[in-house]
């Protein structure tokens, strides 16, 4: 009974260490979670301590190590990364339109992904798909490359401190990216019409 | 290079203003540095802070409709429920229809970095001639719900707002002089009227009626004799004409 307690817990400890806890992949180890915990009943009730060790070893190799482990699923923060250090490789990579906006919306999909599990990279994200959304004319140069770089070094970080953050902030805004976007008359119509009333 | 001092007024255009305004801003601070005070601090985290703060508070309870909230931000703001859309459309970047996600990470990096970012952006001098203590505050979590105090009361012993005004009697009568003769609305001559009255005993202009009535005589202080006041407001252009310093009146993001 020590085993069907323990095991699946070292399971998910392992799991969700080896890669990025997105609510895909806890649904998976919860559904696996369950699985070895059927299994685990299953050897428990036939006595037999050796069958209740295969069976959660089986389960880890099988499932666990095939599913997740050795075939990591690519995570919408692995695809913004990926697309941002595309991006910052050198200026005509980031005069290119096209792949600015995809770099944009990939980090604006990566950002409310990260929202819940860790918000203040979701929030750098954001601030870097914003960005780059709200500059579509300015050019490229270096400064502006390597205040993206700055963006990337903390996308890849596990913990985003305040000032770092800040410091980002103020690269971006040197650089002469937008961080804000500009009031649209016609998009808020509707509202402007409450205060007028 | 002109040196600008900078109202808050300028500094929301810069970040929440339509394109217009936002460029007018742009090419007179572009490229040189500019000084400002607390006084103008402190409207900014009303303003910008205050909004993100209450914006969050509005999502917490279960809105996320960007109209339902906008509606709770108008509630006894006055002239600055305009101001406080466009911080709001800041937050949805620019978009009527936004993601709750989206609108709340927004918010909550607005207050924990970009907010003071922002402001300091184009400054090397923030003067602090009264010591605003309500420009010292930074948006807490109480209770589950995010707070700024925003207000003051004179009694509070947190700024030096009373000697602020004594060593600068001069400047502070010829502001006040200067929106009563030549204010073009009632709410300008007012201020002027009693910004005569706080001359005649400096005491009186702490809380309210500092915060919320003579904000703009503050400010206009400690603009110096070298410097051009950036302003939307008209409230400056009679406010200068007796205190002797220039001033830059731009059209803002319109707003009824």
């Amino acid at each position: 009974m020590t085993a069907k307690m323990t095991k699946p817990r070292v399971l998910e400890t392992r799991m969700t260490r080896q890669v990025a806890p997105t609510p895909e992949r806890i649904d998976a180890v919860n559904r696996l979670l369950k699985q070895a915990t059927k299994r685990t009943h299953w050897a428990a009730r036939q006595g037999d301590a050796w069958k209740l060790h295969g069976a959660l070893g089986e389960l880890q190799s099988r499932a666990v190590s095939r599913r997740i482990t050795s075939s990591p699923m690519v995570t919408s923060l692995d695809k913004a990364v990926d697309s941002l250090a595309r991006l910052t490789i050198g200026e005509e990579q980031l005069s290119n339109g096209d792949l600015r906006i995809q770099s944009a919306r990939l980090l604006r999909r990566a950002a409310v992904d990260q929202s819940r599990l860790a918000p203040r990279v979701g929030s750098i994200a954001l601030l870097l798909s914003d960005s780059l959304l709200n500059s579509p004319g300015v050019e490229a140069s270096n400064e502006k490359r390597e205040a993206l770089r700055l963006g990337l070094n903390l996308l890849m970080d596990s913990f985003v401190g305040e000032e770092r953050e800040k410091k980002l902030y103020r690269a971006l805004m040197n650089a002469g990216w937008e961080v804000t976007a500009t009031f649209d008359h016609g998009e808020f119509a509707d509202l402007l019409a409450q205060i007028e009333r | 290079m002109t040196r600008h001092y900078l109202d808050t007024t300028a500094l929301l255009e810069r970040f929440t203003g339509d394109a217009t305004a936002r460029g007018e801003v742009i090419g007179r601070l572009e490229g040189s540095e500019h000084a400002t005070s607390t006084h103008v601090l402190r409207e900014w985290i009303r303003l910008v802070e205050g909004t993100c703060a209450e914006v969050l508070n509005s999502m917490a309870e279960g809105e996320d409709d960007l109209g339902e909230i906008f509606a709770r931000l108008s509630q006894g703001w006055g002239r600055e429920t305009g101001q406080r859309l466009r911080v709001l459309s800041m937050l949805a970047r620019g978009k009527r229809e936004v993601s709750a996600i989206e609108l709340r990470l927004r918010a909550q990096q607005i207050i924990r970095s970009g907010s003071r970012e922002m402001f300091g952006h184009y400054l090397d001098e923030i003067r602090d001639g009264c010591e605003c203590g309500l420009a010292r505050l930074t948006v807490e979590t109480e209770r589950g719900r995010m707070v700024l105090v925003d207000k003051c009361k004179r009694t509070d012993q947190i700024c030096r707002q009373d000697q602020f005004i004594a060593e600068r009697i001069e400047e502070w009568r010829a502001a006040s002089k200067g929106l009563v003769e030549h204010g073009t609305r009632d709410s300008d001559k007012n201020m002027g009227k009693l910004g005569l009255a706080i001359a005649e005993d400096p005491p009186k202009g702490k809380g309210k009626n500092c915060y919320g009535r003579t904000g703009d005589i503050s400010i206009s202080c400690e603009c110096g004799q070298d410097e051009t006041l950036l302003t939307t407001d008209r409230s400056f252009e009679a406010i200068v004409r007796e205190r002797g310093i220039s001033v830059t009146r731009f059209k803002g993001t319109s707003s009824p």
